[in-house]
């Protein structure tokens, strides 16, 4: 299963004062895989991570900053940095872990170990 | 002039929660109770109004939309944006955070805008709205002629 882990409080970088947010994420789940799908608006892939150590997935990113000349007239978020993390266990094939990211969304797939998937036991009758 | 923004309550953006196992689970159940009641109390997508002399910029933060979901509108100086953002469906959704359904939101623009020089881009599922302010309107130092 993938779930979230107790995470330390908001980081805050004191030179900048970007905060640190957790991306809204769906977890879905098939047969053959979890997927986790989180909203990372206004990150480039060169300013996304995404790692698995030790049963942990974690997912980093920062977001570009905004245009400069001009007067920010009204806003309703601002320019922050993303970090999650995910707790995995066994079931997960982590050295298959895959992830992409397109228009802002980042979709890492965890495929289950094939041994643990259920198989049909043939019943031989005499 | 600062834009008025209709449905003008602010966003906040999730926070992460270090909340021990059962309580997560219970907060996490209510929060999609309450999603699928009644839409959400947040103004979605969020949006940021830029301006100089020259033009505005309107963004609106809509992470794996695409641009034919989207409908941009300009009138009466109002700029309206409508869309629909469907998720993926999936045999079995574990958690649902991300923000699905039709949403509308209109912002009242800071200056006449040329509306056939307006263009939108998106990247890294942000939207940019250029809107290119009216030339005539641009503030101008006037030239005190003396007699």
């Amino acid at each position: 299963m993938v779930a979230d882990t107790i995470q330390p409080q908001e980081s805050s970088n004191v030179a900048e004062e970007r905060r640190s947010v957790a991306p809204r994420t769906n977890i879905y789940e098939t047969d053959a895989a979890y997927a986790v799908v989180a909203d990372v608006p206004g990150v480039a892939e060169k300013d996304l991570e995404v790692s698995v150590d030790n049963g942990v997935l974690r997912i980093s990113g920062k977001t570009a900053t905004g245009p400069s000349e001009y007067k920010v007239l009204y806003s309703e978020y601002d320019e922050i940095d993303f970090e999650r993390r995910f707790e995995i266990n066994d079931r997960v094939a982590a050295e298959d872990i895959a992830a992409e990211l397109k228009d802002g969304v980042l979709t890492v797939t965890l495929p289950k170990r094939q041994e643990i998937l259920a198989r049909k036991i043939e019943v031989k009758a005499d | 002039m600062v834009p008025q923004v209709l449905y003008r309550t602010a966003l906040s953006p999730f926070r992460s929660r270090s909340l021990a196992g059962g309580f997560r689970q219970f907060h996490q159940e209510f929060d999609n109770l309450f999603n699928g009641l009644a839409r959400r109390n947040t103004a979605y997508p969020a949006l940021k109004v830029y301006a100089n002399e020259a033009e505005a910029l309107v963004r609106a933060v809509l992470p794996g939309v695409k641009a034919d979901a989207l409908e941009l509108k300009i009138e009466d100086g109002v700029l309206s944006l409508k869309g629909e953002r469907a998720t993926d469906p999936a045999e079995k959704v574990r958690r649902r955070e991300r923000v699905e359904g039709r949403f509308s939101r209109r912002v009242e623009l800071p200056f006449e805008v040329e509306a056939d020089k307006v263009e939108a881009t998106f990247e890294d599922g942000v939207l940019t709205v250029r809107l290119p302010r009216v030339v005539a309107d641009k503030p101008r130092a006037i030239q005190i002629k003396t007699a």
